[in-house]
């Protein structure tokens, strides 16, 4: 089983976002907690071994210097097909709040009744991919009348 | 209470968008109204596993709901009621035979297209009632299926309506007299022009009049909307640079700000004071359809409340009206002399209740498809049905079938920020082309590819997780970390989708009747739709298509207009294959007109035959224009109103 400590800094790596946006200090919206019992929710069906697989994979590369660290990545977990879905839905808890079917390709909507569901209201709303393109989440603006006048700052890639 | 023992001066049956405006006006003129309302109460009803209890809630558990949906549709917040069903954005599916995945090849371009002839009705098997409304509430007979929906609960469709408030314009009055297309309405834009004020008064109208003074709009001296035009959009900028000052087919390009049933900055008005209606305003969320969760944006609820708070209005949620009773001593042309209604107590529960409302004057405000239902239901006297002495009842079915085009700017527009949209290109909605094509106005859409492409979902997973070739689940890689960042930024930052809003015009051939073999959960007949497009909409098709390749071409945009998500229809015309999509505007099933043998109502929205029965709602409206319905709508149901009133 993976840790919540190896899932926020595998998180980190897959995301590109620093472990210390991703799980905060002062964590008032409990996202990481949230988005890591997803890995242990039977109805998710996932592979144990793949889990296993996936975290000492990562354990074996975690040290790995910031600069090389993410073509450790590529190469190891990414090109890896054994795991590479299951590293793909932790980027897809983060940017967007689901959990897609490991089953199927995230963009094929068939079968309509399957297992991909929003983690929770909180998980939506602290998706990373709307603040990425300077926007908010659908129906959870914090700006003020006539903000979209004006051109936003995009966040500083690292 | 049992309400249907107190006599009341008026019941209504709706209390949607028509329903309260008409119960908010003649309360105000002191009258006693009933308001039937098929669905759940205003702060109503949530996601409830269990459907055999209710369990209400108010915006922010609507909200809650719709963080929730994988797929955010305009239903997504508001769940299905088996007792008074609404119909999908989901459950529209291509009518068998036709199949959206094998249009014809272009060198059969000439065979005929649609209409083709219609299949033979398909048996459908509703006996699992839930099961079935599951998979769609409307009975589809195409040979297009209808795409647009409707909410059924206190508020109505304005629930999750977008907001857009244009007037229509005074050609869009007299097709026949100008085109000779389609009818004449029976009244002309001047007619109206006082109860459009009055409607942009009650909804909150933000917008400017000066920009709104074209193709022949008159306003009156010295008048001013309630508030400020909204703001545009980097996007609304960057289109008007780029095409504002050139024309497509002889109609300006010019992009001006949309009317918007939003809150923004008050206006003073005519008389001094400034505009206040207590609530919001807009913070950019993005999300007018399906809910805003603000309130910023109107709603039906507001002008219930204050319908509510004259004293004079009594309404009964979970009410379903089912017949309208006639008077059996008048053979010739009987006044109505009650409605039937069905209650029950929660969504999936049996019918707890059979009741009648009586008052001195009726009107029917439940929505164009299922105020023509009920009218045609309720056959028990007349076999045609109640007010349908020309046969017009459920004919004339009508939308603003949509084209989407979608493309990314060469430079960012930042989409996915502000209003769904607040800026539209109206020069196509008139000139010398309607004798032979239908108009259109252009929506310019703020939410980058959200509606066509499933944005931002689809392109992530598109980069994330490449879709195999064979479209299996076998994992492939993708990119990740700083590299998907800088995809996302780049990519999304340049999305946008324009839509164009196509005119189309009565059509004996699209129609709504109550089925005969399916029924919802108290035994209420589903609607059954036909439905198809004539060549004047196919061109008009033919000509926004030309319009996004103009407008892309002119500003560099790389085009990715294709097939868009969830595409439930598809019509084949010259060989090209479109992809309309509903427009939510659902007009013509009780159209009004000038003589009782073509139409169902007079200009007051009086039944001809039945003289204290009124029949309000978008479904009055003879021809669909361009324009967003609904302002016009009010304004029809104000001077319905009056009518009413004067009668008294
Ligand atoms: C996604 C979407 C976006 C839209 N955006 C816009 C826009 O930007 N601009 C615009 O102009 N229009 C828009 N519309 C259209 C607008 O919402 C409708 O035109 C408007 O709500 C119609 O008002 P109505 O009173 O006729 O019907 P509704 O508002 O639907 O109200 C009808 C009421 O009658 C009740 N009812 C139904 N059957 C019965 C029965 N048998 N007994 C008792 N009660 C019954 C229903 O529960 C409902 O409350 C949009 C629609 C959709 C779907």
């Amino acid at each position: 089983m993976m840790t919540l400590d190896e899932f926020v800094a595998l998180s980190s790596a897959l995301t590109g976002y620093p472990a210390s946006t991703l799980l905060p200090a002062r964590d008032t919206q409990k996202v990481a907690a949230a988005l890591y019992a997803e890995l242990s929710l039977s109805t998710n069906n996932i592979p144990a071994a793949q889990l296993d697989q996936l975290t000492q994979v990562w354990n074996s590369i975690s040290g790995t210097p910031p600069p090389q660290l993410e073509a450790a990545v590529n190469t190891n977990i990414i090109q890896n097909l054994a795991i590479t879905r299951l590293a793909q839905n932790i980027i897809y808890l983060w940017y967007f709040g689901i959990w897609y079917d490991l089953t199927k390709n995230p963009n094929s909507f068939l079968p309509l009744k399957n297992i991909d569901h929003v983690v929770s209201p909180l998980a939506y709303t602290n998706g990373l991919v709307w603040g990425e393109m300077g926007a908010h989440p659908m129906g959870f603006s914090v700006g003020e009348f006539g903000y979209w006048a004006n051109v936003p700052t995009l966040p500083v890639i690292s | 209470m049992d309400s249907s023992t107190k006599q009341y001066d008026v019941v209504i049956v709706g209390g949607g968008w028509a329903g309260s405006a008409l119960a908010y006006k003649l309360a105000s003129a002191n009258k006693k109204v009933l308001v039937l309302e098929a669905g759940i109460a205003i702060d109503g009803l949530i996601t409830n596993p269990d459907e055999n209890q209710l369990v209400t809630g108010n915006r922010a558990e609507f909200m809650n709901d719709f963080f929730m949906a994988m797929a955010k549709t305009p239903e997504s917040p508001y769940v299905q009621n088996y007792n008074a069903p609404r119909p999908s954005v989901l459950d529209i599916q291509p009518v068998p035979p036709f199949k959206l995945t094998q249009p014809p090849p272009p060198d059969q371009a000439d065979l005929p297209h649609l209409p083709e002839p219609a299949p033979p009705p398909a048996p459908i098997n509703c006996t699992d009632v839930k099961a079935s409304i599951d998979n769609g509430y409307f009975i589809q007979r195409g040979p297009i299926p209808f795409g647009s929906t409707y909410e059924r609960r206190g508020g109505g469709t304005s629930w999750h309506w977008l907001g857009t408030s244009l007037r229509m314009l005074p050609n869009d009055f007299k097709l026949k007299t100008l085109y000779n297309q389609a009818v004449d309405w029976p009244l002309t834009y001047e007619d109206l022009s006082d109860y459009y004020d009055q409607a942009e008064f009650e909804i909150g109208v933000s917008a400017d009049v000066n920009e709104q003074t074209i193709h022949g709009i008159t306003f009156s001296e010295g008048y001013v909307y309630p508030m400020a035009k909204i703001p545009p959009t980097i996007l609304d900028n960057t289109i008007q640079a780029g095409v504002g000052s050139l024309t497509f087919d002889g109609s300006s390009l010019n992009v001006t700000g949309t009317p918007a049933g939003r809150n923004g900055v008050p206006n003073q008005l005519k008389d001094g004071s400034f505009y206040d209606n207590g609530r919001r305003q807009c913070q950019g969320n993005t999300n007018c359809t399906p809910i805003c969760p603000i309130q910023a944006k109107y709603d039906a609820t507001v002008t219930m409340g204050k319908a509510l708070m004259t004293g004079n209005v009594d309404i009964i949620y979970q009410a379903v009206a089912t017949n309208v009773l006639l008077d059996k001593n008048t053979p010739v042309n009987p006044e109505v002399v009650g409605i039937e209604y069905k209650t029950y107590e929660t969504t999936g529960g049996p019918c707890t209740g059979t009741f009648i409302a009586t008052g001195t004057k009726y009107i029917i405000a439940a929505h164009a498809i299922e105020a023509a239902k009920l009218l045609l239901m309720s056959n028990t006297q007349i076999p045609a049905g109640v007010a349908n002495h020309s046969g017009q009842v459920g004919k004339n079915l009508m939308d603003h079938p949509m084209y989407l085009g979608w493309g990314l700017m060469p430079e960012p527009v930042y989409p996915f920020r502000g209003p769904l949209s607040t800026s539209g290109i109206e020069g196509p909605r008139d000139g010398a082309f309607r004798s032979t094509r239908a108009s259109f106005r252009i929506e310019i859409g703020n939410e980058g590819w959200n509606w066509p492409g499933g944005a931002p979902y689809a392109q992530v997973i598109d980069m994330v997780s490449p879709m195999p070739p064979d479209g299996s689940g076998t994992p492939t890689a993708g990119i990740f970390g700083s590299a998907l960042r800088k995809a996302i930024q780049s990519t999304f930052t340049r999305q946008f989708r324009i839509g164009f809003l196509i005119e189309q015009l009565p059509d004996d051939n699209c129609y709504i009747v109550p089925s005969k073999t399916c029924f919802d959960n108290l035994g209420v007949p589903r609607p059954e739709i036909y439905y198809q497009f004539d060549d004047y909409t196919m061109e008009g098709f033919k000509a926004a298509a030309a319009a996004t390749d103009f407008i892309f071409n002119t500003m560099n945009v790389e085009n990715n207009t294709g097939i868009p998500v969830g595409s439930g229809g598809a019509f084949v015309y010259q060989g090209v294959t479109y992809y309309p999509q509903g427009a939510g505007h659902v007009m013509g099933t009780h159209r009004m007109g000038f003589t009782r043998d073509d139409s169902v109502t007079d200009a007051n929205m009086k039944s001809w035959e039945h003289d204290n029965l009124y029949i309000v709602g978008c479904g009055s409206m003879p021809t669909t224009a361009t324009s967003n319905p609904t302002l016009t709508m009010m304004a029809l149901a104000f001077k319905a109103a009056d009518a009413i009133l004067a009668s008294f």
